[in-house]
């Protein structure tokens, strides 16, 4: 469905205006964790995203986020299940409250959808690109559990190795 | 029982922020900080080091997609300014307020109300009737300049907003080296968003020419090389990057555009009407040390007058 938008809203701009700049893609450009966040108390993943037009060029867009829970509906887990960043650029930062009212395994959805001030590209699914390939989707899965005593966290994209292997951000 | 609770909590702790959770606000604004539309609404903009944060509230505020209103605290913070970027100056030491959110798992960007303490940001404030408070509330308010070893002082530098293009893409000698070249990619992102394409590559340029440190000219050239394949010196094609082959490819793709496109490419690339920043690119790009640029850049300026 989002992938069938997507196509429909580039075909479109390329079809009216055949020189204009639009968002063809997100690149996962940072992937990494940070030990201790202070918002959490936990650690979070910090991924940050870029938008990418048709040339390779980064491009200045509006990268809004939409966070769905598993029902479909937006999810409640976070305060702002549509935000967004301006400038083509999204960092993104995922991971539970060092909190006893957040322990378990908690699902949500991702995808992000992109707009060029002054132009009709208007809130258009965009595609997400990392290491692990290609996708319109993110499927977030986010757990803290006890063990031995200790707080575990972890936060995983599509079912992939989670935080253990990531470096920690700014090293 | 969640009633009694929090009374039992107001009653032991006796604070403001225990005993109104109940209060729904209207004014918080719960979004992200747009650079560009921020140096127009804020009142003030100042670099400044947080000193402190202090709890005044507990309140509920409804999201703008709906669903049950969320908890949140209002905070003040008060703030070490090492310069102003808009607005009176003066002021030593300064407090502002924003709303906080503490129960919500992180999904999304950043949360304020700043950095760490002593870290120094840059902060959009408004003013009313009980203070200045954050233009945005829940994430962060500020853009991080952590590299100011404690010290500010630019120089005249014109406008907010081209102050603000200077302040995240100059590096000077007294600045953390390390932390410029770590905050640079999203720097780069932030002033071609407000100060336009010429004036982000001009700032740029001035990075790679003005023998900076290694990591912020090895930083200074990976932002170019990503942002201007076109534009980008050679300078930076070199054994620095290992990214050549692929910049000269789209170097190609670009010129070959701008072939077939002339001027009105141009301006659509650089986003501009102004007839000064189109002149100012096409000297640019008859500076340029690749032939080809020069030549191309040369006929299409030639052809527009």
């Amino acid at each position: 469905m989002l992938t069938a938008m997507a196509a429909a809203a580039i075909s479109e701009a390329v079809s009216s205006t055949p020189s204009y700049r639009y968002v063809v893609y997100l690149q996962v450009e940072k992937d990494c964790v940070t030990l201790n966040n202070p918002k959490t108390g936990g650690p979070t993943r910090d991924r940050t995203y870029q938008a990418y037009d048709q040339f390779g060029d980064p491009i200045v867009a509006t990268i809004t986020e939409r966070v769905l829970a598993a029902t479909g509906g937006l999810s409640t887990l976070t305060d702002s299940p549509t935000s967004s960043s301006s400038t083509g650029r999204f960092s993104d930062q995922v991971g539970l409250l060092n909190s006893s009212l957040q322990v378990g395994t908690f699902n949500a959805y991702q995808y992000f959808v992109t707009t060029i001030p002054g132009t009709p590209w208007v809130n258009v699914p965009t595609e997400i690109r990392s290491a692990a390939g290609v996708n319109m989707v993110l499927g977030v899965t986010m757990s803290h559990w006890y063990e031995g005593g200790k707080n575990i966290f972890d936060v995983k994209y599509n079912g992939d190795a989670g935080m253990g292997g990531l470096p920690i951000c700014g090293k | 029982m969640r009633k009694i609770a929090q009374l039992i909590v107001c009653w032991a702790l006796a604070t403001d922020v225990a005993c109104s959770q109940d209060v729904i606000i209207q004014d918080a604004r719960i979004k992200t900080l747009n650079p560009r539309e921020a140096i127009e609404e804020a009142d003030v903009i100042l670099i400044a080091v947080p000193l402190s944060s202090k709890d005044l509230r507990g309140a509920h505020a409804y999201r703008d997609t709906g669903g049950n209103p969320i908890a949140l605290v209002e905070v003040e913070t008060t703030l070490r300014v090492l310069q102003v970027i808009k607005g009176p100056s003066g002021s030593h030491e300064l407090s502002f307020r924003f709303y906080d959110s503490r129960e919500s798992a992180q999904i999304g960007p950043p949360r304020g109300p700043s950095g760490d303490s002593n870290s120094a940001s840059m902060f959009f404030l408004n003013q009313d009737t009980r203070g200045f408070r954050a233009l945005v509330d829940v994430f962060r308010p500020d853009i991080p300049v952590d590299w100011l070893n404690g010290r500010a002082a630019l120089d005249e530098c014109g406008t907010p907003s081209q102050c603000i293009g200077r302040f995240l893409l100059t590096y000077r000698e007294s600045d953390d080296a390390t932390r410029f070249a770590e905050r640079l990619a999203d720097n780069m992102a932030i002033v071609r968003q407000v100060n336009g394409y010429v004036q982000a590559l001009e700032l740029l340029q001035e990075v790679i020419r003005n023998a900076s440190p290694p990591p912020v000219r090895h930083a200074a050239c990976v932002e170019m090389l990503r942002w201007y394949a076109m534009e980008a010196a050679s300078a930076c094609l070199g054994s620095e990057s290992p990214a050549a082959t692929p910049v000269l490819q789209r170097r190609a793709l670009l010129l070959d555009q701008l072939k077939r496109g002339g001027v009105a490419w141009i301006r659509n690339r650089i986003d501009t009407h102004d007839d000064n920043e189109l002149k100012r690119y096409f000297e640019i790009l008859k500076r340029s040390d690749d032939p080809e640029v020069r030549r191309i850049a040369l006929q299409v300026s030639s052809g527009a007058q």
